[in-house]
């Protein structure tokens, strides 16, 4: 599963991920483990990320992101700082920045930030939310083959969960 | 000598210039990193006298996948034209990965800029490109000559803007790319600096800290292929060349027509695109293999890949490790200072040879002489006034000693002469009509006060031909003291080991190359590209560099202290001086070159003493006059008669040849001592039966020559590569501007054999047919490659807009008549741009 929409602007969205390491230094990492770019604070030493920062000064780790822009929606949904920088305002600047900036308050553009804004969102929340579920799955299968051999299910509980095959085991 | 007139000649010594600055060190110490995103491109334009952008295209490359490909078009293209364009982009595809942009981008010039600046400016993305130099002025709207560090080249403005008359102006919040021409491989290119730059753009590469440094420069990364391949191989690549030499997958196709916008010519500038993307992996890949710590985009040259050998093995420059070296030593080993010998001895005379070439003449040399103690010396002394040291060590030297290997330890030295009729090199003004600086070998007389310095093996080269000991003034040693401290092992190409402080660098190199063919686990490929890299590398290190001097360009005079043949310094305040290259040091340079004369000298020795005699020499190779059996061999103005009364020369045998060669294997500094450094080349041998054949040689002038066979009838056939030979050897030397009668964008040489064929058939009284391109002028190509050549040409520019005028990097056509060849009232002189050339010549008929 893609974990991202392919960009429609790779010259810009490299760009901005170049200028954005470069802000923070060659192999800029918090001491939480953060390392994305823009999750950092560009100029600290050592290198902080926001979500730290934030924690240090006894401030809230969770922003409020306006999914659909700023300018074509009110509804925010909370999300962790380090996130809302390295993920969802970078994905925000991949859009065609009329639709992001809406100057004139079009209804079709506000429209498309809305869909744009959600598929950013459900991407992010699939990743996050979802995405490590399936990891752990196979990472656990992987345990039980190694414990239990190729068909650890058989006869067990699990079994009528598992695809039907032919007699020759074909699916 | 009492037949022989004496002359009075000026003459004109080297003297080594301190600038007091210590140059400028522009390599960065930081480790360097290929850019994740490269930006490749290529331009096509009008095949006119303006050679104005048409179009181009480009491809974004990140991390070696093609993400965004596009094509770009010329202000003022002809609607016909972009329709052509806009029809294509319509209709094909991008060739990008999944994910990629899939639809193929037609942008302006201007969007094409904008992309520019974000991808290479502030992206910093490589910029890949063959003839990088060309092709940026296509893009820009003005120029003008450069400054400072780029004094003597082009600054390009790129980037512009709209007054509010409409007028195009350069957008001062951009930076310029200034482009400094170096020679036909090479260029220096970097931006400016800018108004009013982000913090983001003032970050210095490779910064850990991410802080901006006030006043920093961000000078680009542009890699230009020609340059890169130049630096790795040694040779002059076309794309098509180059992409066949490096096994490029898609390499170049070549247009059916150039300058015509139609699908098939996009075609073919995308796929000279896809092959220079593809090029710049292959060079890059190849220049890795070397472990030296040198960015691609400093490859400027094989010096550059010597020096960071040298670096790798903590090698630092003599002059740089020991700054108080004393100058004037300097000075008197760089008056001492010539090039190779070179010469042709009996001129516009067919005669029989064996041509024989020194086994790579300048590592042998350095071998012998045992010059790399002084590369890893912790300290070079210098022993002065050893006068009596010296005479005695000419008046011991016999031809036999000198074919003892450890004679060659003790010429490291200089030599302060009043020569009296020795045979030594000078440089003069022999020909009034070509008031040329040019240097010689004679028989020179000098008064006490004239004395003059040379190398010890240039005064022993002296001695072996006249006999006698010229009248010593001063002399002096230089010794090595200890070794260099964090001396390490390299691996050359990462293949072959060397310890630079217990192995001589330079035997290490060619019995390397000499063993390749027995190494095992190599492919026919890996096997060709070390044995490459080993001779680029040889050459690199074994002489160039310690005798490298750069033009300064920057307009404003410096104030040098110059060192030469006295013993106090002079003072000078000079525009453009030649200051010393980073690891010039002319004492190694000067003995180099001295001792490659002396080998010369001594293989024109053993030739004479058998009372034989050579056609040419240049530098590591002789035509000796021989045939199978030896004997007189007709020769105009030749010493001796023949029965029939016609002069003669005496040739030698194959044997005695042969035996020559193999008492040479003496002084061979490698451990395979059954290979001689004296080779019988392979072009006197049939390439089918591999039995030695009788080749014969004609020189016209020292570097101009050619070999050839004679058939039964006695028509001459030259040796010609893959017909009778493994290669052509007819020189081109002086020609290479040149190009072909047929064409002037052919790259067909075959006039150059067929000029040759001439020339030999006049010499042998054989009938001649006129050549088909005789009554052409030769025309020559020339690029405008410096601000000086742009100002003759500044009239024709007048008033027109940038895309019109005759740009910087346009080539010219440039005609060569024959004195007298052109039509009363024409000005011979006359250069004019390609089309018009054409015309003109036409109508001259």
């Amino acid at each position: 599963m893609p974990q991202q929409l392919p960009t429609r602007d790779p010259s810009g969205s490299h760009r901005r991920k170049v200028v954005a390491a470069r802000r923070v230094g060659v192999h800029a990492r918090c001491s939480c483990g953060e390392r994305r770019p823009d999750a950092l604070i560009s100029g600290s030493t050592p290198p902080v990320c926001a979500a730290c920062k934030r924690t240090a000064s006894g401030r809230t780790t969770m922003d409020e992101h306006h999914f659909a822009g700023k300018a074509n929606n009110p509804a925010t949904i909370p999300i962790p700082v380090n996130d809302h920088r390295a993920r969802l305002s970078v994905a925000q600047a991949e859009w065609p920045k009329s639709t992001l900036t809406n100057p004139e308050g079009s209804p079709l553009l506000a429209a498309a930030a809305c869909v744009r804004g959600f598929i950013d969102t459900v991407l992010y929340l699939i990743e996050r939310g979802l995405l490590w579920i399936a990891n752990l799955l196979e990472k656990l299968d992987d345990f039980q083959v190694k414990k239990l051999g190729p068909q650890w299910w058989a006869n067990t509980g699990i079994e009528q969960f598992a695809p039907k095959r032919k007699a020759d085991g074909q699916p | 000598m009492a037949n022989h007139e004496i002359r009075s000649l000026p003459i004109a010594v080297r003297v080594f210039p301190d600038s007091g600055n210590a140059e400028r060190d522009i390599r960065s110490e930081k480790p360097w990193r290929i850019p994740e995103g490269t930006l490749v491109f290529d331009t096509e334009t009008r095949f006119d006298a303006t050679q104005k952008l048409t179009f181009g295209s480009y491809r974004f490359i990140v991390a070696g996948q093609c993400q965004e490909e596009g094509l770009f078009y010329g202000d003022d293209l002809p609607k016909a034209d972009l329709r052509v364009l806009q029809e294509y982009a319509a209709h094909q595809p991008a060739q990008t990965v999944p994910g990629g942009v899939e639809q193929l981008r037609l942008l302006t010039r201007r969007e094409f800029l904008k992309l520019f600046y974000d991808l290479a400016y502030e992206a910093r993305c490589l910029v890949v490109g063959f003839n990088l130099p060309f092709d940026l002025s296509r893009l820009a709207f003005d120029f003008a000559p450069a400054r400072g560090f780029f004094a003597g080249g082009f600054s390009l403005g790129l980037w512009s803007y709209r007054d509010p008359a409409g007028r195009e102006r350069p957008n001062g919040f951009r930076p310029r790319v200034c482009i400094k021409y170096i020679d036909s491989k090479r260029a220096l290119i970097g931006f400016t600096a800018r108004n009013s730059p982000d913090q983001a753009d003032l970050i210095p590469e490779g910064s850990v800290s991410g802080e901006p440094k006030p006043g920093y420069k961000f000078p680009g990364h542009f890699l230009d292929l020609r340059t890169i391949a130049f630096a790795l191989t040694d040779e002059a690549y076309s794309l098509e060349g180059a992409c066949e030499a490096f096994g490029v997958e898609h390499g170049k196709q070549r247009a059916a027509r150039h300058g015509v916008i139609s699908a098939e010519y996009i075609d073919y500038n995308r796929r000279d695109v896809l092959a220079t993307s593809e090029l710049a992996l292959k060079l890059i890949d190849e220049l890795v293999q070397h472990p030296i710590a040198l960015p691609p985009t400093f490859a400027f040259s094989p010096a550059s890949i010597g020096k960071g050998y040298l670096r790798a093995m903590g090698i630092e420059p003599i002059l740089k490790r020991q700054p108080t070296f004393p100058k004037e030593y300097i000075g008197y080993a760089q008056s001492a200072f010539f090039g190779g010998r070179t010469s042709v001895h009996i001129r516009k005379v067919v005669c029989p040879v064996v041509y024989t070439d020194f086994l790579s003449m300048y590592s042998t040399v350095n071998s012998l002489m045992s010059l790399w103690r002084f590369v890893i010396a912790r300290e070079i002394q210098v022993v002065e006034h050893c006068n009596q040291q010296v005479d005695s060590f000419l008046r011991g030297l016999t031809p036999d000693a000198l074919f003892e290997p450890k004679t060659w330890r003790h010429m490291a030295g200089f030599v302060k002469v009043i020569p009296s009729g020795d045979i030594l090199p000078i440089r003069s003004k022999y020909s009034a009509a070509s008031n040329d600086w040019q240097v010689s070998i004679n028989h020179v007389y000098a008064k006490q006060e004239d004395a003059l310095w040379y190398s010890i093996p240039d005064v022993v080269a002296s001695v072996l031909l006249t006999g006698r000991v010229p009248e010593i003034v001063d002399a002096f040693l230089i010794e090595p003291r200890g070794k260099l401290s964090g001396l390490r092992s390299t691996k050359l190409r990462g293949t072959v080991e060397v310890d630079p402080a217990h192995e001589d660098f330079f035997r290490v190199v060619v019995e390397e190359r000499l063993r390749l063919s027995s190494r095992r686990g190599h492919s026919k490929v890996e096997s060709k590209r070390l044995e490459k890299a080993l001779k680029v590398l040889a050459n690199a290190t074994s002489y160039g560099i310690y005798a490298q001097m750069d033009r300064q360009e920057d307009d404003e005079k410096l104030d040098l202290t110059c060192h030469g043949i006295d013993v106090e310094p002079f003072a000078c305040n000079v525009a453009h001086p030649d200051l010393p290259g980073e690891f010039c040091f002319p004492p190694l340079a000067s003995l180099i070159t001295g001792g490659a004369r002396l080998m010369v000298a001594l293989l024109e020795h053993c030739v004479s003493e058998l009372g034989g005699t050579y056609v040419m020499e240049d530098t590591d190779s002789m035509a000796i006059v021989a045939t199978e059996h030896g004997g007189l061999v007709r020769c105009p103005g030749g010493p001796f008669e023949m029965k029939d009364g016609h002069t003669a020369v005496t040739a030698l045998s194959l044997q005695q040849v042969n035996n020559l060669s193999a008492r040479f294997t003496k002084l061979s500094p490698y451990r395979n001592k059954s290979r001689s450094i004296l080779k019988i080349e392979r072009d006197n041998f049939d390439p089918a039966t591999g039995r030695q054949r009788q080749v014969y040689c004609l020189a016209i002038s020292a570097k101009r020559y050619s070999l050839f066979l004679l058939d039964e009838g006695g028509n001459p056939i030259l040796l010609q590569k893959g017909v009778n030979n493994h290669e052509d050897r007819w020189s081109e030397h002086g020609l290479g501007h040149l190009r072909s009668p047929s064409g002037f964008e052919s790259e067909d040489r075959d006039w150059i054999p067929q000029a040759w064929h001439s020339i030999i058939c006049t010499a042998l009284a054989l009938p001649t047919q006129p050549l088909s391109f005789e009554h052409l002028p030769a025309i020559g190509r020339v690029t405008i490659t410096r601000p000086t050549v742009k100002r003759s040409l500044a009239r024709l520019n007048l008033g027109k807009k940038y895309g019109d005028r005759l740009k910087p990097f346009n080539f010219l056509l440039s005609c060569h008549v024959k004195q007298f060849g052109h039509p009363p009232g024409t000005d011979p002189e006359k250069i004019s741009p390609c089309c018009a050339l054409r015309i003109r010549f036409d109508a001259l008929g």
